[in-house]
């Protein structure tokens, strides 16, 4: 185990720096610059050459990479081109923000799981039909429309949802958090529902195929048993390990989703730093999404361990 | 939004993990696919629909020219914002274009997009994956972290960078869409072909002194069909899908060429004062997603008859 | 930046900006505020705060670091103009403002301010003319980067000689002289002196400023979220009517719309399909004016195009377009034809111009002179060349000039013209039309013009090739001109000036002058006390109250 962590961590360092080495190349090589100083024609071009200097962006763009990565491995991410705050500073402004969306998406779209247990369960039922509609509808069209189309009907009508944002001014009680959370997190965990469902629904069908679960009914074992301690367990296996990618799934598709609902956080800080082109801010982010992704992928090695007590670590 | 459905820019993008897919040589193997798709009413009412689609938009300029009697970029500025009426079907936009005719043309512009992801997806996720997958061992440690490296490359700036060395061409911005997500095929072809290859007869093959090449292309590859036939499935949907959430970014397509994404993103403005020009791109993309889907989902049924609901 | 007597000092009136950068900083900036009212859930009438819905929160309040109009709108709130400002009703006098009054000597370069003696910052302490000199030196410094740095160039001294006498010496005597000294919009030396003018880290007065001189104090930021300002009890015009100005920040313009349709917010940035629906709404009240910062629209040509530098084209192409048609339709009416440099609205307009009105007959002939011909298809060639022009047009998230650039397109089409469009995102497109190999025709753009007629020269300029000039125009003629005009004190000299070169660049065409555009603005009826001027609505915020 310590040594399939120790081996899984080495990895991940060398696939973050070749992350961070082509996500350095692909942002120089994008065209324009800081539109801050090139976007008003009223800054003189002598001032704008000594704020590049002062920027650093002026050196060969390696030189520039290198003292980048000297800096982010002592977790030195610079200050922003934009407002020359630290960068590290002005993304733990906006995380939890992003966190709370994320999460609440996270654990609501797990709702998927009994779902498609029911259905499956009850297949050809009532039930299974109309989660199946569900899910084959709300993936046809696009969640961030869904979201916004809501929210503008809801303006027009009965205001269900408040016009997005995190809380209401002045207020902030946790009523009322919990209000501005709950289309934003429904919207975002969609994805998860349907996913889920479908995925669940068929690992059940095919595990309740299966001849050891014949075995076990035939053994005389309660259903309830049987369901639990075969069935459920065994279909969870693979429905585990897509879990690994909701984490990075849900910090991208905050870029969407932040914008619909005027969410504080770094999804929509990410538009904004590309559009400006505020590099230090977006290196940071994309390390910051890299580092989901790998440590998605090892929480889902690690419960992929958990449910199935036949793999073993080396 | 998890994997599965609502693809979002550069990142973690899977086609919709369905089903551990069985594979089954058996001669007739396609014919009983069909007999028992063809069983399925909602499958082919949703093949049907999809073939009409298809159809419609294929004839859009026969369509536009002799049946509604306009063409999608005459101009009509003296008649914008007209709502639905016998002359203009969905009404006009805010140049007084008709919306029907621009919903059509639209409708070429991304199913291409749609066709081209999944096109460029398969052409490197599927070698890939089975490279990965059949190989084992260093090779698929190596493609692992290739993947891994390029799942987190920002699709955006990808994009950006391409809105400007290219002339504006929907076909290349499908194939970069592709190209960035062609992993979640990789990792699903590299998962089936792992369970392949452990197969008895794959192990008989070898015995029997058949190459590498053979064993891939005439007992692994043909066992895929059902896998790639869904991904590819999925892989349309989804390059339609994404490319109206980028058009939100102001990276999808970009005007005045029309798309269904960039249509509906700039409908926006006119959500309450024009619903017709937010409806008709909306209907075009819930209808064609909603075949695709439908269809991937009979088929892979079809394709593995104990999954059927 | 339309209203703006308020746009801080910091800013001056130097301000040619990009029309562009408005869209691209989005709808409602707030010197073009718009505020809305407050809180969700009902009791908006209880308050006497004024709620803002926008889309794009600023960057910090240091009024020498920052160039987006975000955060000018919200200096604008906390910190006070300059020494003297316009006149909101007559744009071409000055009035006092933190000055009471001002003399200017003999040889018109030096000008002495008399500060007005009930100046206070938020902390009590004196508004002095040591805080101007002070940060008239902070702001010059080099090492301190003010982006704006070379409006300070025009001035050879700055002093403070007693606590209420401001002295600055210009370089040399101009008609634009009380403009070019007073650009210094102070900070409060007592508390400033003590932390770093640069480094946010050991200056929080930069993100939040606690001593300040405008009508209003920050009193909570959070970033992305809000901002929230309340009345500066000290403020020298005396306390604002409102409580307090609350800037939501949203994430997109039709959530800012929906916002303002259904009475959450007071004031929200519009764009034009937004005010025509805005008039139809029982509560809200719309304003409309024509700002004496004219903005106009326009087709820039990129000269360096062997194509476009035959000017008997260049006329073709201005008469090819037909404005009126733009300004009803795409404007909606809230805009009118525009033929030259200059809007009708300014003292220096002459009718006596030259007018590229809608003619296709015209363009043809004007095509034909230039060696164009129709070929079989319809389509133009020369020599064996087909007529074939890239536009270009940025962000490509502006609606309008999306329009603009697909009716052009339709236009030119119609005289054999093949034009290629190309939408970019802003800084893409800044690179394109400014930098190597400058690989396009036709630029879609806009002017936020200024009311000072002279600044106008740098889009006309060689030196300001490609920041301001991106077409590459060089007209030494013009520019000779301007450099007489701003030495002539004599107002029937210089108008005889500034028509002469109104006549010269119409005659060169290197742009197509498509419209000039109306301000406007919607706000809910319970916010009373606005009042349009050609300087717009913000500069008497501190009247505006709630019904």
């Amino acid at each position: 185990m310590t040594r399939f962590l120790i081996r899984r961590l080495i990895q991940s360092a060398f696939i973050l720096l070749g992350v961070s080495v082509l996500n350095f190349a692909l942002m120089r090589a994008a065209p324009g610059g800081l539109v801050s100083l090139y976007g008003d024609p009223r800054i003189s071009p002598a001032t704008i050459q000594r704020l590049e200097e002062q920027f650093g962006l002026h050196d060969p763009i390696p030189v520039q990479y290198l003292k980048w990565l000297g800096n982010a491995v002592r977790l030195n991410f610079g200050v922003s081109l934009i407002d020359q705050r630290p960068v590290v500073e002005k993304i733990g402004e906006r995380l939890p923000a992003t966190i709370q969306l994320s999460l609440a998406a996270m654990v609501l779209g797990l709702l998927g799981i009994p779902l498609g247990a029911y259905a499956a369960l009850h297949r050809g039922g009532l039930g299974d039909n109309v989660i199946r509609l569900f899910t084959v509808f709300g993936n046809a069209v696009p969640h961030w429309w869904l979201g916004l189309m809501i929210l503008v009907i809801s303006a027009n009508t009965v205001r269900l949802f408040p016009l997005g944002g995190m809380y209401t001014q002045g207020d902030g009680s946790l009523v009322d958090r919990l209000w501005h959370l709950a289309l934003p997190a429904m919207i975002a965990a969609m994805g998860g529902w349907i996913g889920y469902s479908r995925y669940m629904r068929s690992e059940m069908l095919e595990v309740l195929g299966q001849d050891f679960v014949r075995t076990a009914r035939a053994k005389g074992l309660p259903e309830r048993l049987v369901l639990l301690r075969h069935v459920l367990r065994n279909a969870l296996i693979p429905v585990v390990t897509i879990m690994g990618g909701t984490l990075a799934a849900l910090v991208s598709g905050s870029v969407l989703f932040e914008s619909t609902f005027s969410w504080p956080g770094i999804g929509r800080m990410a538009v904004q730093a590309a559009f400006q082109r505020d590099y230090p801010v977006l290196m940071a982010l994309n390390m910051l999404g890299a580092v989901l992704v790998i440590l998605g992928n090892l929480l889902a090695d690690l419960a992929y361990g958990w449910v199935d007590p036949r793999v073993r670590y080396d | 939004m998890a994997e599965v459905t609502q693809p979002q820019l550069g990142v973690t993008r899977r086609p919709a993990p369905g089903v551990v897919w069985e594979a089954r040589p058996s001669p007739g193997y396609l014919q009983l696919t069909w007999r028992r798709f063809r069983r399925d009413h909602v499958s082919m009412a949703a093949l049907g629909l999809f073939l009409l689609i298809c159809a419609i938009t294929l004839a859009a300029p026969l369509l536009v020219t002799h049946v509604l009697h306009t063409d999608p970029n005459t101009q009509d500025l003296l008649n914008n914002f007209a709502p639905p009426s016998p002359r203009h079907w969905l009404g006009t936009d805010e140049l007084g274009r008709d919306t029907l005719a621009r919903v059509l043309y639209a409708g070429q512009v991304s199913l291409r997009i749609g066709l081209v992801v999944a096109a460029v997806s398969l052409l490197i996720g599927v070698p890939v994956g089975l490279a990965a997958g059949y190989y084992g061992g260093r090779v698929d440690d190596a493609i692992n972290a290739v993947i891994q490296v390029l799942q987190n490359i920002p699709g955006m700036f990808l994009l950006i960078i391409l809105s400007v060395t290219y002339r504006p061409d929907p076909t290349l911005l499908a194939a970069f869409i592709g190209f960035i997500g062609w992993m979640g095929t990789a990792r699903l072809v590299r998962g089936q072909t792992l369970s392949l290859a452990r197969r008895d007869y794959i192990d008989a093959a070898r015995v029997l002194g058949a190459s590498d090449a053979r064993i891939l292309f005439r007992h692994i590859l043909p066992n895929l069909t059902s896998v790639v036939t869904v991904i590819a499935g999925f892989e349309i949907a989804t390059g339609i899908l994404l490319e109206s959430g980028l058009s939100y970014l102001g990276l999808g397509v970009q005007p005045p060429t029309a798309s269904w994404g960039n249509m509906l993103q700039g409908s926006l403005d006119y959500v309450t004062r024009a619903p017709w020009l937010v409806a008709a791109p909306g209907a075009a993309i819930f209808l064609t997603v909603l075949s695709i889907f439908l269809l991937a989902d009979g088929l892979r049924d079809a394709f593995d008859p104990r999954m059927r609901g | 930046m339309s209203l703006s007597s308020r746009v801080p000092r910091a800013v001056p009136p130097i301000g040619l900006v990009l029309v562009v950068l408005l869209a691209s900083c989005v709808a409602a900036t707030p010197d073009r505020p718009a505020p809305a009212d407050a809180p969700p859930g009902g009791q908006a009438n209880a308050s006497r705060i004024l709620t803002v819905a926008t889309t794009s929160d600023a960057v910090s309040f240091h009024p020498y670091k920052v160039t987006d109009s975000a955060s000018r709108g919200y200096q604008g709130l906390v910190y006070a103009g300059g020494l003297v400002r316009r006149n909101p009703h007559d744009p071409s006098q000055f009035e006092p403002e933190l000055a009471e009054r001002w003399e200017i000597s003999p040889d018109r370069r030096t000008y002495t301010f008399h500060l007005r003696a009930d100046l206070r910052w938020s902390d009590g302490q004196p508004i002095t003319a040591e805080d101007f000199r002070w940060t008239y030196e902070q702001a010059r410094a080099p090492e301190n980067g003010y982006p704006y740095a070379s409006n300070l160039e025009p001035i050879a001294s700055y002093e403070a000689p007693d606590s209420r006498t401001v002295v600055i010496t210009l370089k040399e005597p101009l008609v634009i002289g009380l403009e070019s000294a007073d650009v210094i919009q102070p900070l409060p030396k007592h508390v400033w002196e003590r932390l770093d003018w640069n480094d946010a880290e050991r200056n929080p007065e930069i993100m939040a400023p606690t001593v300040v001189s405008g009508p209003f104090k920050l009193k909570e930021w959070q970033r992305d979220a809000f901002a929230t300002f309340v009345a500066n009890e000290l403020y020298f015009r005396g306390r604002p009517k409102l409580d307090g100005i609350t800037y939501q920040i949203v994430g997109t313009n039709q959530i800012a719309w929906q916002k303002l349709r259904a009475g959450e917010v007071d004031q929200a940035g519009l764009e034009p399909e937004y005010f025509l629906e805005a008039k139809q709404l029982p509560h809200l009240a719309t304003y409309e004016w024509w700002p004496a910062a004219a903005r106009w629209d326009y087709i820039g040509y990129n000269l360096r195009r062997p194509l476009l530098q035959d000017v008997t084209v260049r006329r073709a192409l201005a008469h090819a377009l037909d404005r009126q048609a733009l300004a009803d339709r795409l404007y909606y009416g809230l805009a009118e034809p525009s033929y030259g440099p200059y809007p009708p609205s300014c003292w220096c307009y002459t009718p006596d111009l030259y007018k590229y009105e809608y003619d296709p007959g015209r363009a043809r002939e004007l095509l034909a002179q230039a060696g164009w011909q129709p070929g079989p298809d319809g389509r133009l060639v020369r020599n064996g060349q087909p007529f074939r022009l890239r536009l270009l047009f940025g962000p490509n998230s502006n609606r309008v000039r999306e329009r603009i650039a697909t009716v052009a397109q339709a236009e030119l089409r119609q005289l054999g013209i093949e034009v290629e469009i190309q939408a970019y995102e802003w800084a893409a497109f800044l690179d394109a039309i400014k930098r190597p190999p400058y690989d396009w025709d036709l630029v879609v753009l806009g002017w936020n013009a200024t009311v000072e007629p002279h600044w106008m020269y740098q889009i006309w300029s060689e030196q300001a090739i490609p920041a301001l000039n991106a077409g590459a125009y060089v007209n030494k003629r013009v520019e000779a001109l301007y450099a007489q005009a701003v030495r002539e004190f004599d107002l029937d000299g210089r108008k005889a000036l500034y028509a002469e070169i109104q006549r010269e660049i119409t005659r060169d065409a290197p742009y197509i002058f498509l419209t000039v555009n109306k301000a406007f603005a919607a706000i809910h009826r319970r916010v009373g006390g606005i009042e349009p001027t050609p300087l717009g609505i913000s500069h008497n915020l501190h009247e505006w109250y709630i019904r």
